[in-house]
Formats: C-alpha cells, structure tokens, sequence
C-alpha cells in the first residue's frame, strides 16, 4: 500500500488521537513507544582479534515504523484482549457448579444445604472489586458514594470480531514495509 | 493510496467501537485482575481435563455473583463474598484461589495471582482465621497483563517468592499476555518456575499447554 503519509506523521497522529480520547491511555502507549528495543551490535576488533567479531546489546528507539506496530499492539491488549478475557473466564465458569459458602471440607459437601437450582451449564455473574478492604480513600475522596464492585460481562463474539477488524485496518494503514 | 484522512477515520473507527474508549474507561481499573480471573478460569478448564466439575463457592455464600478481589487479602476475610473454588480428586479436597496471601518458609507473607491450594489446610485457615502457610501450596501463579514492556523485576521477585513457598509447590508459573527474551532466558533453568508468556485467548496453543501442565500436575499427584 501506498501512503501520502510518513510514519512520524502517522505515529504523530495516532498518539494525538489517543491524546484526545483518553490521556492515560495516550500515556500508556507513549510509554511502550518510547522504551526502545534490543538490538545486537557487532564489533569488528582491531589488530590481533580482528577476526573474532564480538557482539553486545544495546537499548536503542524504536524507528517510527516499529513504533507505530508497537502502538497497535498496545491498543490489541486493551481493545480486544481484555473482553477476551471476561469471555474466557465467562466460558470455563459454565461447566461449574454453584455452591454454598462452605467451612468443611468439599468431600463431605452432603453436610452443606444444598443448591436446589441446576447451577451446571449456567452463565455466572462476575464482579471484580474495585474498592478494596483496606482502602479508607477513594478517587473522588472518602464521603462519595463510589461503587465497590465493577461486574464483567461477556461481550458478543461479533463485536470482538468487528474490533480486531478495526485494528488490522489500522495496522495495514501503519505498515510501511515495501511491497504492501 | 492510503491517505491522511483514511487513517484518522481508521482510528476514530477503532476508538469509538463499543469495545474502544468507552469500554476501556469503564474496565481501566480492573484490567490487572481481569487477567487473573482469565487464569483462575483456566484452571477451572485443567481441573475439568480430569472429569471433575470444580464448585464454585463465596466465603459467606452461594458467590452470586463470583467476585474476585481488588487487591491481595487474606483467605478468611468476609469483607465481600470473595469466590474461590473447590474440587475432589480420589478424595484429596483442593481450592482454587486468586490473591490470596501465603505465609512463606521465612513466616514472611506473599501473595499468589492465582493458587492452587490443599483444601484441607484452606478450610482451617477460614475455621481458625489465619494464613495458609507454605506447605498448604500445590500450584501458584503470577499474572501480569501489560500492554507493552514486561519489566524485568517482575520475574526476579517471582522466583524469589516460590523460592520461600517450600518445597511442596508442584506447579509455579510465571503468566503474561505478553513475551519477553530475557525473562525467556531467566525462566530457563529447570528449578525456576515455568514461563507461561502469550498466554492469551488470541493463542489457543499456549492456553493448551497450560491448562494440560495443570491436568497433568493434578493426576500425578492424586494417582487419579
């Protein structure tokens, strides 16, 4: 693919956007951007040694077009790999069985009051808690109402599908190797 | 040819799908224990390889709804209705924990992402509250999501934490959605704790090798 575009204007643009959108995550991927990469550096000795070539490591920038696969990968982990996730769980919960809160042992389970509802092959709710035990402070200060819990549910297939779509747009549109 | 404006709707596309900011914004805050939720399922999945149906229990309750932690706390705390889950195998009870805190060798306390633990030694720390201590311990796993650059650190401390758990841990394992060469390399010797790196529902092959290396953990161990 041809661009009217380099990949600094690209990679200017994309992290401008995501600056508007949301500046921690803008800051999030600013950070993957700018950590840099390993590369394996060959030195050629002088005299005596100068043919066993040495090599060492060296941290050095990304090149904007590295970078802006970089920033893609990032917006993957967020966009597409977080609803996976819920789903994920959501899927191996199914097969499971609810039980009642227990202090014995599982094995002698006949001793706990039994679920009467079919419990196997049912979705399960999820929350994952936000405000901790110990946490006196919130965000928005100790007197506010804060919920204390943030429920996970499953996300359609197709949305995922349709987003991950988004992102390999994306990607092509950043993918400035030769021949695309 | 891909122009200027091609590309900044590319990304208002991806950004404004239900699945972009909006989302983000509201699941920011849990991203790191979403993941870990991601692994206590797939064990769930490694004990179901044997058969056995895990129950999904609450420390005061029927868990409706399952809630994981926000942060490491103590197996007994009925702070919320924390869920974990039981299952039997040839008669030997196990739970399934996320971030629960360990006593370690040192008496030093040590929270585990994910944890495999005798369910026995689980039940007495919630009768007579205290901390399960190391021996309890059957399998136990770090789990970092991250968008980008795995610190190093993090798989030094892991090592040094199964390092305290005794020497009854089975199973210890270092996750992430990501990979990382070095930490590849610092996971490497035999006494070191597995690498699970790319262990994400995009990479069904790793998420088999994981949930297999739980099965096959857990036959051995009972004889099942």
């Amino acid at each position: 693919m041809k661009h009217e575009y380099n990949p600094q204007e690209a990679l200017d643009l994309l992290i401008r956007k995501l600056n508007d959108a949301d500046q921690q995550l803008a800051a999030h991927v600013r950070a993957a951007v700018n950590a840099g990469t390993d590369v394996q550096e060959i030195q050629q000795p002088r005299g005596r040694d100068a043919n066993k070539p040495r090599s060492y490591r060296r941290t050095v920038p990304y090149s904007p077009e590295q970078a802006l696969q970089v920033a893609v990968d990032a917006l993957r982990a967020h966009f597409v790999e977080q609803p996976m996730f819920i789903n994920s769980l959501l899927d191996d919960m199914v097969p499971a069985s609810l039980g009642p809160g227990t202090t014995s042992s599982p094995s002698l389970a006949g001793n706990d009051k039994p679920i009467h509802i079919k419990t196997e092959g049912t979705e399960k709710a999820i929350e994952i808690e936000l405000y901790t035990e110990t946490q006196l402070v919130g965000e928005l200060g100790v007197t506010s109402r804060e919920p204390e819990l943030q429920p996970m549910a499953r996300v359609s297939a197709e949305e995922i599908r349709l987003q991950q779509s988004n992102l390999n747009r994306l990607r092509d549109l950043v993918d400035f190797r030769e021949g695309l | 040819m891909a122009t200027l404006s091609d590309l900044e709707n590319a990304i208002d596309v991806l950004l404004n799908h239900p699945l972009g900011i909006n989302q983000y914004q509201l699941v920011q805050p849990v991203e790191s224990k979403a993941y870990e939720a991601y692994v206590f399922g797939l064990c769930l999945r490694g004990v179901r390889e044997l058969n056995v149906t895990p129950v999904l229990r609450g420390i005061s309750g029927t868990p409706t709804p399952f809630v994981f932690r926000g942060a490491p706390g103590q197996i007994h705390s009925q702070s919320k209705n924390y869920g974990y889950a039981t299952f039997t195998i040839h008669g030997q009870d196990f739970e399934i924990h996320a971030g629960v805190e360990f006593k370690g060798a040192s008496e030093m306390t040590h929270e585990l992402d994910v944890c495999i633990m005798r369910g026995k030694d689980a039940v007495q720390c919630r009768d007579q509250p205290d901390d399960p201590s190391s021996a309890s311990l059957v399998a136990g796993w770090e789990c970092k999501f991250y968008d980008s650059n795995l610190p190093k650190g993090l798989g030094r401390a892991f090592v040094g934490l199964i390092d305290d758990m005794g020497t009854n841990v089975r199973l210890s394992g270092f996750c992430s959605n990501l990979s990382h060469q070095q930490l590849k390399l610092y996971f490497k010797p035999q006494r070191r704790p597995d690498r699970h790196f790319d262990l994400t529902p995009l990479n069904p092959r790793n998420e088999n090798i994981f949930v297999n290396q739980i099965a096959g953990a857990l036959k051995k161990m009972t004889g099942a």
